[in-house]
């Protein structure tokens, strides 16, 4: 108790420049668990996006882009599937069930999806989590629309509500399938995946919507009520999700559909195809990393030379704790524990400062970026980067406390 | 016999070349009150920190109250001078972070392994003693004039009745009026005490609050800047 008051008041009676390097110490450790944080809850949240598919097979394409439109939403396919080749290749023994998948529309920005209903049957993410509805029911008619949550709760839809697709994927679009409005007829539960920012429809809805327009134009089709869901044909999709019988029959299933005779197709392994675009995005990670070490780096200098320069004052304070009996040894931990102090505190207002910057923009970064962080920082890994800290603090404390220490053996 | 020297040597290089003290004989009694003086650089403070432990001597014996410190290791000498030696410097006797009251109990801490019973209320009585109020003590020290702050020093080396006081030049940053409060308070809680003083001053004028003046030189053989 001696020793931690003695340093409090010490660290109070230097406060300009304590607060200073506390400032610095705080910005590191905000910006290095913050760094963590997000970077471990991407990752997460990047692996969770999809699980339980055996393939994913689109158009032949890299597996990075046919991955990230088919399951991100992110981009466009070089082509689509022929509704003929999807139906040979799931007619297959070996497949237990599949998704269509149908890409090319939006409602203000959400992109649109065109699907079966064995969508909200097998789709499923995280730990092989099943989608479920927080409210209504899956799309049954033709212009029957299922929001996900996050395009639910940022647009202020419920059920019942009528929308107008866009065509395009584009933000702003002057093309509207406004003659064709869709009524919500379910919302889903949060997932933390792309899905909450997804519109789902009907793969005859998306063909209902498309029956009147050519390339780039709109011509004049079919009213709405005249058409029935069941005599609107298929044509192509952008992809499909694969579920097999047997996992060991994998490799052979996506060896045939890569070598399919009808059109060249890219079946990919959603687990290799993820760790795949993951390591392109490890370079980012690293470099965030290492920004964030070297920005710890140079608060802890500062500390360090911040406790260097009050030496030189501290000059007659060594010697009366000299001369009141203190031992070289008392100096060495008095100054540790002042550096421990400032660290401790940076600790604190760092991870408070970081909690509150997480619930302020939880909802933002997922809206703007598909970034789904938890605001509850405190994990394995975060206790361990703030021992980390605590450790490199003691480190760099012990040159200024060795400074004491000698100061300390040499009074005369 | 409160100080014991003999053929005391010291000096800063580890090959003892340049030998700052030789002192072949000298010794201070126990309750005496003994002056020394010499010019700056002479090797007074560096004598005063071997008599109270801070340092270690080259050769020779030095025993101070009963116990031979050149035979001593840091750590017991440290744990002897908290217990048995006071010290009072010219200036920067007090820590500026700590009140009054702070600083007196923070001599008592490094004293003894734990704090005497009642060490509060004996703080108290000699501070009052000393005419510092409990509101002064409760000051910031920056906070009090140079006089109520050498105040605090004597009652900081003192309180652990130490056996021997140290005092490096503490008057010379005072007035006079200030000088002669600061050398009645002193002395009245020496002789209350039965302490030995060993004070260091260029002030020949307080030659008579002493037992006996020495010059440095006098007892001194080695070489002097």
């Amino acid at each position: 108790m001696v020793f931690l008051g003695l340093a409090f008041k010490s660290l109070i009676s230097r406060r300009g420049s304590v607060v200073l390097t506390c400032l610095a110490m705080t910005v590191s450790i905000f910006v290095i668990l913050g760094v963590e944080h997000i970077r471990t809850q991407a990752k997460e949240s990047f692996y969770n996006t999809v699980s339980g598919a055996d393939l994913i097979v689109g158009a032949r394409t890299g597996s990075a882009n046919l991955l990230l439109y088919s399951v991100f939403r992110i981009g466009s396919a070089t082509n689509n599937v022929s509704w003929e080749s999807y139906s040979d290749i799931t007619a297959d023994d070996r497949v237990k069930w599949a998704i269509p998948i149908s890409l090319g529309d939006s409602h203000k920005g959400y992109r649109v999806m065109g699907t079966t209903l064995s969508y909200f049957e097998h789709y499923s993410y995280g730990k092989k989590r099943n989608l479920k509805f927080a409210n209504g029911e899956p799309f049954h008619d033709l212009f029957d629309v299922v929001l996900g949550s996050q395009v639910a709760k940022n647009l202020g839809y419920g059920i019942g509500d009528q929308i107008t697709l866009a065509h395009g994927i584009g933000k702003t679009s002057f093309s509207m399938h406004d003659d064709k409005p869709f009524r919500i007829s379910g919302i889903l539960a949060p997932t933390g995946t792309p899905v909450d920012q997804t519109l789902h429809v009907s793969l005859q809805g998306i063909e209902a919507i498309h029956l009147d327009w050519q390339p780039g134009s709109r011509k004049s089709g079919p009213e709405v009520n005249s058409l029935v869901k069941e005599d609107l044909a298929i044509k192509s999709i952008t992809a499909f999700i694969l579920g097999l019988k047997s996992r060991m029959t994998t490799f052979e299933v996506q060896r045939e559909i890569n070598e399919f005779s009808q059109e060249p197709l890219l079946a990919i392994l959603p687990g290799v195809a993820l760790a795949e675009l993951w390591e392109m995005i490890n370079i980012l990670e690293g470099v965030l990393q290492l920004i964030s070490y070297l920005i710890l780096f140079s608060a802890l200098l500062g500390l360090a030379a911040m406790l260097l320069a009050s030496m030189r004052e501290r000059e007659q304070e060594i010697k009366l704790f000299r001369a009141i009996g203190a031992s070289p040894g008392f100096l060495f931990v008095l100054i540790q524990l002042e550096a421990l102090i400032i660290c401790g505190f940076s600790i604190l207002i760092g991870s408070a400062c970081l909690l509150l910057c997480l619930g302020a923009t939880k909802e933002k970064l997922s809206a703007n970026f598909g970034l789904y962080v938890e605001a509850n920082i405190f994990s394995t890994n975060s206790v361990l980067l703030l021992s980390f800290v605590v450790i490199a603090t003691v480190a760099v404390a012990s040159i200024p406390s060795l400074g004491a220490y000698k100061q300390a053996r040499s009074v005369t | 016999m409160t100080v014991n020297i003999e053929n005391l040597r010291y000096a800063y290089d580890k090959k003892g070349n340049e030998t700052l003290l030789d002192i072949p004989r000298w010794n201070i009694a126990k309750g005496e009150k003994v002056l020394l003086h010499g010019p700056s650089g002479g090797g007074k403070s560096t004598l005063l920190n071997l008599i109270s432990g801070i340092l270690r001597s080259s050769e020779g014996k030095l025993e101070v109250m009963g116990e031979r410190l050149d035979k001593m290791n840091e750590r017991e000498r440290d744990r002897f001078r908290a217990n048995n030696v006071g010290y009072v410097f010219q200036s920067f006797n007090l820590f500026p972070f700590l009140n009054a009251y702070e600083n007196v109990d923070l001599s008592l801490y490094f004293s003894q392994d734990a704090k005497p019973k009642g060490s509060k209320q004996k703080i108290e009585n000699l501070l009052s003693e000393l005419n510092l109020s409990k509101s002064d003590c409760a000051k910031p020290i920056r906070k009090l004039s140079i006089g109520q702050q050498q105040r605090v020093a004597i009652a900081r080396s003192l309180i652990k009745k130490p056996g021997l006081l140290i005092a490096d030049e503490p008057t010379s940053s005072l007035d006079e009026e200030n000088r002669n409060q600061f050398m009645s308070v002193l002395l009245d809680l020496i002789n209350e005490q039965d302490t030995t003083l060993l004070f260091v001053s260029h002030d020949l004028s307080l030659r008579p609050h002493f037992n006996r003046a020495e010059a440095l030189a006098g007892i001194n053989q080695g070489k002097t800047n």
